[in-house]
């Protein structure tokens, strides 16, 4: 009798197991398959050119298109660069935040071009002595244009790019999209109109969290915990973004002449989104 | 049964997988919409050229406009050429005053000065020169400029730093007229560019007469407490000195008499500046306040003493057209011709216009007239004159200048006692003026004496000879005759 009882249980084990345990097993090896959800880190800590651009747009690229990346901080250390780059950049990062929440969090420093960035994300952090701010823009006059004997062109501005007036007026126009930007990212958390913003001042971040230039002062490990706070993770991977990269880029010199020599200021003369600190003067 | 086994299986199934997705996730996400700079749309802003050019005949004023470039100054030739342009299309005639003589004889013959971003000083003596010209009825223009003065040595990365400022307020002092070392700014309304700055409103002066708007381009602010401040900042225009408009901010000014100018920015008298909104007017009216000035001269500022383009040269007593006479008329006329003028001889009193009137103390019909302004009276005896500031003075060896400026002609008199001592007045008064003649007002008394004459000094060089001593015997001065 017992045994017959045995038998019917194990007849009953035996009819439910494919049921149970195999898709079990399935839904197990299908829940290691699922990434765990990521944290992903972009530190950078340069100033923004053609090379260190290239290097921080693949990034966020990698970022958007790897689904296991639920936000992702950036950790930025900038004076901003020239005005091409930081738009490039911008514009990516604009695309990332389409689809993920992105939380910035400055180091020493996110001025000018810096600033066009962070003012693209969700939430920004500082630290209290962080610079921040320096919105506006800066750049050489080309020379008034005229005839060199032996350089021969097509037209007046062929050699010089455009007259002088003309390049004066062009860091106008985009100061206004500096301003839009800024506008369009930080809204009404910005505590102060353009008379203020756009005198190109530099706060430190204790004020810049007054003005609504940032949103909070808090370390590294805060911006983590925001980033997944937004993308609605508990538990989660951080990962550095850059040791995913293996994309190379030819290094090209910024701030170095061509003879190799550091200049506290870009070696090419052109239209910067950049903090130059103010050269020594003879008295 | 083979439902309820299929249900059991797919919960097996998704149970490992919703725990996962459970322990990870708190929800959904959902992106908003991320607004972006409508790039497309910013356009780069244009000034509006408004101000006609006028192009009218050049009919000549004979006045002189003397342009400062002997102090360092910032600016080139062709920045200022719209200012000269206009000048000269008025009549005016433009000179620079390289340093190559001192500013005192230069400023004898102009009419106006004008000082553009200096920046070596002016020493005590020019300042008082320009004073005197200024109280003679001379105009001073004097333009400042925020960019001037600082310059990056890329070599050392230090920045050069000569503030016109500094250079220029002691020239504007004695007018209450003083720039401050700033530059002023408007981010909210400007022309292009936060330091390219609108004025809209101005101080009530024939100077800014008409003006609607016009721009100046880096600019410093400029106070004073008796002048008039002429183009005046709005709420939104800043000095970076303070990054506020406390108390107002001005870019020119007038002094309390007028005749000196000062305008914090030269940019806009460059091209393409100069015609950007109301600027075309304003350097008219700077053209109009150089012209302006009527300098009365005095004896200081022989032999510029004459403003019509034909003076008449008048002799009297015993001067007459001859030999000795000759090569007087000759150095006049080579005088005038330097000064653009022409000579004509008369042989009585011209109705007007400038007169030069040379000759011998006597009392001659036509003479008496000239004395008579003067009230100098000469004695029955003639053994001495009567002459308002210095007595009775013996005539002998003496030579008498008078001048008299009049709107309708300026009269030089020149007389001696005697013809032969014509020639050594005018010598006096060509190059040894101050070391000759004593002058009260406006009449002079020089020494012609052929015994006692400066003017005839001979220096006759020793011929040098080593003393016994080793010293050298220097040259020594003796009298002529």
């Amino acid at each position: 009798m017992k045994s017959e009882k045995s038998k019917a249980l194990w007849e009953v084990i035996r009819s439910w197991l494919p049921w149970t345990l195999i898709p079990l097993i399935l839904g197990v090896l299908a829940a290691i398959a699922i990434p765990i959800p990521k944290i992903g880190v972009i530190s950078f800590n340069d100033a923004i050119y053609d090379y260190s651009s290239q290097y921080l747009m693949a990034q966020i690229r990698y970022a958007r298109e790897h689904p296991e990346i639920r936000a992702v901080v950036l950790k930025i250390n900038s004076p901003g660069g020239t005005v091409v780059d930081t738009e490039a950049v911008y514009l990516e990062l604009i695309r990332l935040r389409q689809k993920k929440p992105v939380v910035a969090t400055v180091g020493g420093m996110a001025a000018s071009g810096g600033y066009y960035l962070i003012s693209g994300t969700d939430y920004v952090y500082a630290k209290p002595t962080s610079s921040i701010g320096n919105v506006g823009v800066i750049g050489y006059l080309p020379p008034a244009p005229f005839l060199y004997e032996e350089i021969i062109s097509t037209g007046p501005y062929k050699l010089w790019g455009s007259p002088r007036d003309t390049y004066q007026r062009e860091i106008e126009a985009i100061k206004q999209g500096f301003y839009q930007a800024v506008i369009a990212g930080r809204g009404d958390r910005l505590e102060i109109g353009p008379e203020t913003l756009l005198r190109g001042q530099i706060w430190p971040g204790t004020q810049a969290l007054e003005l609504g230039l940032i949103d909070a002062l808090g370390s590294d490990s805060d911006a983590i915990e925001k980033a997944a706070e937004m993308a609605k993770v508990w538990h989660y991977d951080v990962i550095d973004v850059i040791g995913t990269i293996i994309e190379t880029f030819e290094p090209t010199k910024f701030y170095a002449s061509v003879d190799g020599v550091n200049l506290p200021y870009p070696e090419k003369p052109g239209l910067y989104m950049l903090y130059i600190p103010p050269l020594p003067t003879s008295k | 049964m083979n439902r309820n086994k299929f249900w059991f299986g797919l919960l097996a199934f998704v149970l490992p997988i919703l725990l996962k997705v459970v322990w990870y996730y708190n929800g959904m996400t959902t992106r908003p919409e991320i607004a972006t700079p409508d790039y497309g749309k910013f356009t780069l802003p244009q000034p509006a050229f408004s101000t006609p050019e006028t192009r009218e005949a050049v009919v000549p004023t004979g006045k002189v406009i003397l342009f400062d470039a002997a102090h360092t100054n910032l600016y080139d030739a062709g920045e200022i050429q719209p200012l000269v342009e206009a000048l000269i299309r008025a009549g005016g005639r433009v000179e620079m005053h390289d340093g190559s003589s001192d500013l005192k004889t230069n400023l004898k013959y102009a009419n106006a000065f004008v000082v553009i971003s200096p920046t070596l000083a002016y020493s005590a003596e020019e300042i008082q020169t320009v004073q005197k010209f200024v109280h003679s009825g001379g105009r001073l223009l004097v333009l400042s400029d925020a960019t001037r003065g600082t310059s990056v040595n890329y070599d050392t990365g230090i920045t050069e730093f000569i503030p016109d400022v500094n250079t220029i307020n002691p020239v504007l002092a004695p007018y209450d007229l003083r720039f401050n070392f700033d530059y002023i700014y408007n981010i909210q309304e400007n022309e292009g560019n936060f330091r390219n700055v609108y004025f809209g409103d101005f101080g009530e002066t024939d100077f800014t007469a008409d003006l609607g708007r016009v721009v100046l381009y880096g600019a410093h602010s400029i106070e004073s407490d008796s002048g008039t401040l002429l183009l005046l900042g709005n709420r939104t225009t800043f000095s970076s000195l303070t990054d506020s408009n406390e108390g107002g901010l001005a870019a020119a000014a007038l002094s309390a008499e007028g005749s000196v100018l000062a305008i914090g920015d030269f940019t806009f008298l460059s091209a393409p500046y100069n015609k950007v909104e109301d600027n075309g007017l304003l350097v008219q009216r700077v053209v109009e306040f150089l012209l302006a000035g009527e300098r009365t001269p005095g004896l200081d500022d022989l032999p510029y003493l004459f403003s019509q383009p034909v003076v008449s040269v008048l002799p009297v007593g015993d001067a007459q057209l001859n030999a000795g006479t000759i090569p007087i008329l000759a150095g006049v006329q080579s005088m005038l011709d330097k000064m653009g003028k022409k000579m004509e001889i008369v042989d009585e009193t011209p109705a007007s216009g400038d007169v030069l009137v040379f000759g011998t103390i006597t009392s001659d019909e036509i003479l008496k007239p000239y004395l008579d302004e003067f009230d100098i009276t000469l004695d029955e005896s003639a053994e001495y004159i009567e002459i308002p500031g210095f007595g009775e003075v013996g005539p002998s060896g003496i030579g008498l200048v008078l001048f008299k400026p009049d709107r309708s002609g300026n009269t030089l008199v020149l007389l001696t006692d005697s013809a032969d001592n014509l020639p050594l007045l005018f010598n006096a008064l060509v190059s040894e003026f101050s070391t000759s003649c004593v002058t009260s007002g406006n009449i002079a008394i020089c020494s012609t004496s052929s015994g006692e004459s400066s003017s005839e000094e001979v220096v006759e060089e020793t011929p040098v000879e080593e003393e016994a001593g080793g010293e050298k015997v220097t040259p020594t001065t003796t009298p002529a005759g």
